[in-house]
């Protein structure tokens, strides 16, 4: 195993200094270098084009907005574009290697043409395949549930990315998971992203400064995850003015301020946001139980969210960056009940907490060479408890007590190093490796139980931590092999250590872009990747209780290999993606038949899941446009998605809980003036595949094993349909939102009145078997939300 | 120009006015009721029985539509066949056997050991068959012997009145060692229980209160999470798995509590605490398994994947299961 890496990294060595010296070779200009950045807060642009016309060539802006582009001797004509803001042309007279940091501005106003993006960035001339992003403008002005504008439900809207279900933010990519998706927040991957019980996710839109999603032809920089990754970076803190926003809406409050600690030398972000569902509902339930005065009754439940950043420049070369992020969701019911002498207190109480502490580095080594170090913590943690207490306030004080708490967890310390290398503008090399040392509690329980006069007993029990090593190496080299052919090749070799055991793996990884003559393009991907975690969960619902195991000798880890191949180009402002793929995936898990989270609270967790594969396939459509008054998408996705397990379902394939087959969205923006904003959305898609009771039959048991075999119990034994052999019904919605803003001198100020499921729809949430009153049974859909108006108040200064 | 003002104030009530009909939407929350296609009912066996001199009970029900309001019906028509692979025979069922509220009885059947395949007929089904091993008869002598090793620790007697009555509470604990058979190229399974046990659970009256104090007796095993062994609440009792090739089941250790209270102390000195041993062929052992998933199901109904219960029957459910036994008697001192 050691052996493997230290081939892989002799090899990255090789390949390095090879393309190296040939990039000298090809060496007859100089480099151009810098950082693209917000001429009003000084903050990095990530995805910026810098693109010369001169020599048809340009690079994209990396995550710390720097870029680097090799031009020819003599007078060069350079265009810096950002989407959402106004572009920069300019000529340059190059006679030696120039570090140029450009500054755009924000292209607020509709009159004023904002950047449609020239064309190194447009979708045909990106090599990569199967990414969307969805600016971080257009996310905030999209209706929402509650007035809370969630990240991850706005990623529901784009094809190929699917909800678990109503109102829920969980995604599932291409027939993949929600454990696949790799969610990474300034590099550190997070390891529960939702927020009561799966229907608000983690993330505050106002702390975000961008986010994408890759759904295939992963670039070999990325790993273990099977499905997606997600990006999210938040905003660095604005270098030059004090900034804030303020947002009030019927569930949540949040703040976010930011501002320069140095001026353009150091900045901060800071940005909260807590619930007060708690702090409305506390005094109906207290007036409930006002006719009871023996009875206090205290329930609970909140999450909040903290997100900060530091931002240094330590100098013209060097960065450093401090990011943390705090959320917790706290659920519970306290009681008190006092009767005579004696007070019983019950407390039941479920809590889940995230936090992540990341440290970056970034460096330029010289106008070719940019690293990023990043020191990163992760760390996931549930609690459940239940306690009851007894006191008897006499001469002989009595007390008795039964405590109960279930812990789970999982902790990530990991290391990151990752370089850029415009070797020449026919290769932009990365490399770099990362080792992630993870820690799992996959769940113990204290039990605690107390009399006077008893021998007390505190003990604890369950599954015991396991800890794991994975250490991964990459090397990918962007190509561009003829005018008309782009590529990305690369390699992302990785092991895990658990429990003495070792689990290798090579995954080449593979993307081409071919241009035609009409200007479209052609793509193509193919990636191997591999998981080494997996997430024991209800396909139901996104659960806290949802628990993090590693692979071990017992369960293998996830492997998948994914083929893509698509058409992309823009017409006008529009861009349009076709694109196929086919995902084939081995080492899937599954809770056993019969099985469920509570087992895991009190056995094996290795006994109650089973293995096997999947695949899925399928046509994305994608139309969108980005800018302009008038911006939105329309989305289509036609999709299979498969399982087979031996032990679920007779060994027979049978189609995912989320196996969708249509999939398609509507999304408009408008903004009638500078005052007034209209968003509006539509979603349909086939209903959830899912395993419903189908008959029923009488059995008989012996009642005693050892008298007379005519003395039985009867017992009536449903039969379920073959896994997941009906559907629900289909699911649409449409929402709706008006934003109306008034500028005053020191701030401005925002009403936004939004309706959720306008058409007052309701969509399937779960299903029931019922009794009905004349004996007869009945299966039926309930649904959750109905039409739901909304007002949010904001605030910017 | 006269621009003419979108009407802001009006906004609030129109919510307002959207958010009933929201709640008037929910108030009884149904999205549609699931169709289903027709169900074709199935023939559902069961026969469960020891081996030894005994009445064997069989019973075909139709299986029903989950559904259908009618439920699974017994079909007293069934005609049932149990053949020795030496070639011998027991024929029975009809309306002739049927007894009610037992089932098909064959008085005083005594299956020799062996393979025996059942059939059982009825009209508008396709015949269903299965076949059992007899499992070796389990017992303190012989080729399949468990070894037993029993301490009373403790017998506490406490006294009470009940109206004029005086009464005794009894309680004893053991602490019982047994060691089953574990063969080497078999699967061995068995079922231990109290011969006298209440579920707490079960709805009870005062009489069968007055029982459940009268003589009851737990058994709980001392290690937590002994992977060779599951409650099991169809059978009341722990049911126990061979893990490995050879000798996994020696020394299995066990908590004994009876508690038995009466007026007459010197019956409940002697009131015995008896357990049931049963050797189950692995068909019927899979069978109490799969049965228990579904009927207690860990994560309730929502969150516990579905199952299908077990069948060797050739087509349609239930099963054909055989079980030797005995009885363990506990000291009373």
């Amino acid at each position: 195993m050691h052996r493997s890496f230290l081939i892989c990294a002799l090899g990255l060595l090789q390949w390095s200094t090879i393309t190296e010296a040939s990039g000298q070779v090809a060496n007859e200009g100089h480099q151009v270098s810098g950082y693209v950045l917000d001429a009003a807060s000084g903050e990095a642009l990530i995805g910026a084009t810098v693109w010369c016309a001169s020599i048809n060539a340009g690079v994209s802006s990396n995550t710390f907005g720097y870029y680097s582009l090799q031009l020819p001797n003599g007078k060069q004509q350079m265009t810096i574009s950002f989407i959402g803001f106004q572009s920069q042309s300019f000529e340059l007279d190059l006679e030696e290697d120039l570090k140029m940091d450009v500054e755009l501005a924000s292209g607020v106003a509709i009159q004023e043409a904002i950047v449609t993006g020239e064309s190194f960035d447009r979708i045909e001339d990106q090599v990569q395949m199967s990414k969307m992003e969805i600016p971080m403008d257009q996310v905030r002005r999209l209706p929402a549930i509650g007035g809370e504008v969630d990240l991850l439900k706005s990623l529901q809207l784009m094809p190929g990315v699917q909800s678990g279900g109503e109102g829920t933010s969980g995604l599932y990519v291409r027939g993949g998971s929600p454990d696949q998706n790799l969610i990474v927040l300034d590099g550190v991957p997070l390891y529960s992203v939702s927020h009561l019980f799966g229907f608000f996710s983690v993330f505050n839109a106002d702390a975000v400064k961008q986010m994408s999603i890759t759904k295939g032809g992963f670039p070999a920089r990325y790993g273990g995850r099977l499905s997606s990754v997600l990006e999210v970076n938040m905003k660095d803190g604005n270098m030059r003015e004090y900034h804030g926003t303020a947002n009030v809406s019927i569930l949540a409050s949040k703040f976010t301020v930011e501002g320069p600690i140095v001026k353009d030398k150091a900045s901060f972000m800071l940005s909260g946001r807590r619930t007060y569902l708690d702090l409305l509902l506390k005094p109906v339930i207290n007036s409930i139980n006002s006719n009871d005065p023996s009875v206090e009754t205290d329930p609970r439940y909140f999450f909040y969210d903290l997100n900060g950043k530091v931002n240094w420049k330590i100098g013209a070369k060097d960065r450093v960056f401090l990011s943390i992020f705090n959320g917790k969701d706290d659920f519970g019911l306290a009681a008190t009940e006092t009767e005579g002498i004696s007070t019983s207190t019950f407390d039941f109480g479920l809590d889940w907490k995230n936090q992540v502490l990341a440290a970056r580095w970034s460096h330029e080594w010289n106008s070719k060479l940019f690293s990023n170090l990043t020191l990163t913590q992760s760390e996931y943690n549930f609690n459940t408890g239940i306690q009851f207490d007894e006191t008897e306030n006499s001469a002989d004080a009595t007390t008795a007590r039964f405590a109960s708490l279930y812990r789970s967890g999982i902790v990530d310390y990991a290391a990151r190093m990752d370089f850029s290398n415009a070797i020449s503008n026919k290769h932009y090399l990365r490399y770099g490796g990362n080792i992630t040392l993870r820690q799992f509690n996959p769940g113990a329980t204290t039990l605690q139980l107390q009399e006077d006069d008893l021998p007390g007993i505190d003990t604890t029990f369950g599954s015991s931590q396991l800890e794991s090593v994975e250490r991964f190496l990459y090397l990918e080299d962007e190509v561009q092999i003829s005018d008309r052919i782009k590529a990305n090749i690369g390699l992302h070799a990785t092991a895990l250590e658990v429990n003495g055991t070792y689990f290798p793996s090579l995954q080449p990884r593979a993307a081409i872009n071919w241009k035609l003559n009409d200007g479209s393009a052609i793509k193509f991907s193919y990636a191997q990747m591999q998981q080494f975690v997996h997430l024991l969960t209800n396909e139901g619902l996104s659960l806290p209780t949802d628990l993090w195991v590693p692979a071990t000798d017992e369960v293998t880890p996830q492997l998948s290999t994914q083929y893509a191949a698509g058409w992309a180009k823009t017409f006008g402002e529009i861009e349009v993606s076709i694109e196929g793929y086919y995902k084939a995936m081995d080492g899937l898990i599954s809770y056993r038949e019969g099985a469920s989270f509570n087992n895991t609270f009190n056995s094996r967790w290795e006994d109650q899941v089973t293995q096997g594969q999947g695949d899925a396939y399928g046509f994305e459509w994608l139309f969108q446009k980005k800018v302009g008054r008038t911006t939105g998408w329309v989305g289509y996705t036609l999709s299979w998605a498969n399982r087979q397990f031996d032990e679920i379902n007779s060994g027979d394939w049978f189609p995912y809980t989320y196996d969708r087959r249509h999939d398609a969205s509507v999304v408009l923006m408008h903004r009638f003036s500078d005052r007034i904003d209209f968003s509006a959305t539509w979603v349909y898609g086939t209903g959830r595949a899912l395993t419903l009771p189908e008959s029923t039959f009488q059995t008989f048991l012996p009642s005693s094993f050892t008298s007379a075999s005519t003395d039985f119990n009867g017992l009536s034994v449903d039969v379920p349909s073959e896994k997941n052999a009906y559907r629900t019904s289909p699911y649409h919605r449409a929402d709706v939102s008006l934003t109306f803003t008034k500028e005053k001198a020191a701030f401005s100020r925002s009403l936004i009145f939004s309706v959720y499921n306008v058409y007052n729809n309701l969509n399937p949430f779960f299903s029931l078997v019922e009794e009905n009153n004349d004996g007869s049974r009945s299966i039926r859909e309930y649904g959750i939300f109905p039409i739901i108006p909304s007002i949010a108040w904001r605030a910017e200064f | 120009m006269n621009r003419r003002k979108l009407p802001i104030q009006l906004l609030p009530l129109a919510f307002l006015a959207l958010l009933f009909g929201g709640c008037e939407r929910l108030g009884n929350g149904i999205v549609q009721e699931i169709e289903f296609p027709t169900h074709t009912p199935q023939l559902a066996v069961t026969l469960i029985s020891r081996p030894m001199n005994d009445t064997l009970v069989a019973r075909a029900q139709s299986s029903a539509g989950i559904l259908d309001t009618t439920g699974s019906q017994h079909l007293k028509n069934a005609l049932f066949t149990l053949t020795h692979e030496g070639g011998a025979s027991y024929t029975w069922g009809g309306q002739t056997d049927w007894l009610n509220g037992i089932g098909h009885v064959l008085p005083s059947a005594q299956l020799a050991s062996g393979l025996w395949t059942l059939e059982c007929e009825e009209e508008n089904f396709e015949t269903a068959t299965a076949t059992q091993m007899v499992p070796p008869q389990i017992d303190s002598v012989g080729d399949y012997l468990y070894a037993i090793t029993v301490e009373l620790n403790s017998l506490n007697i406490d006294e009470y009145s009940d109206g004029d009555i005086t009464k005794y509470f009894v309680e004893r604990n053991w602490t019982l060692e047994l060691s089953l058979p574990d063969r080497f190229d078999e699967r061995d399974f068995f079922i231990l229980k109290a011969q006298h046990v209440n579920d707490a659970e079960e709805e009870v009256n005062d009489a069968q209160e007055d029982e459940f104090w009268s003589n009851n007796t737990w058994i709980s095993p001392e290690i937590e999470d002994d992977t060779r062994m599951n409650y099991n609440g169809l059978a009341r009792g722990w049911m126990i798995e061979d893990i490995s090739d050879e000798n996994s089941l020696n020394s299995l250790r066990f908590e004994v509590n009876q508690f038995a209270t009466g007026d007459d102390l010197e019956a409940l000195l002697v009131a015995p605490a008896k357990l049931e041993l049963a050797a189950l062929s692995p068909e019927l052992s899979e069978y109490y398994r799969t049965l228990e998933l579904i009927d207690n199901p860990s994560g309730g109904s929502l969150f516990t994947e579905p199952l299908l219960a077990y069948s060797n029957m050739s087509s349609g459910f239930g099963c054909f299961g055989l079980y030797t036994s005995c009885l363990l008697e506990l000291p009373n001192e």
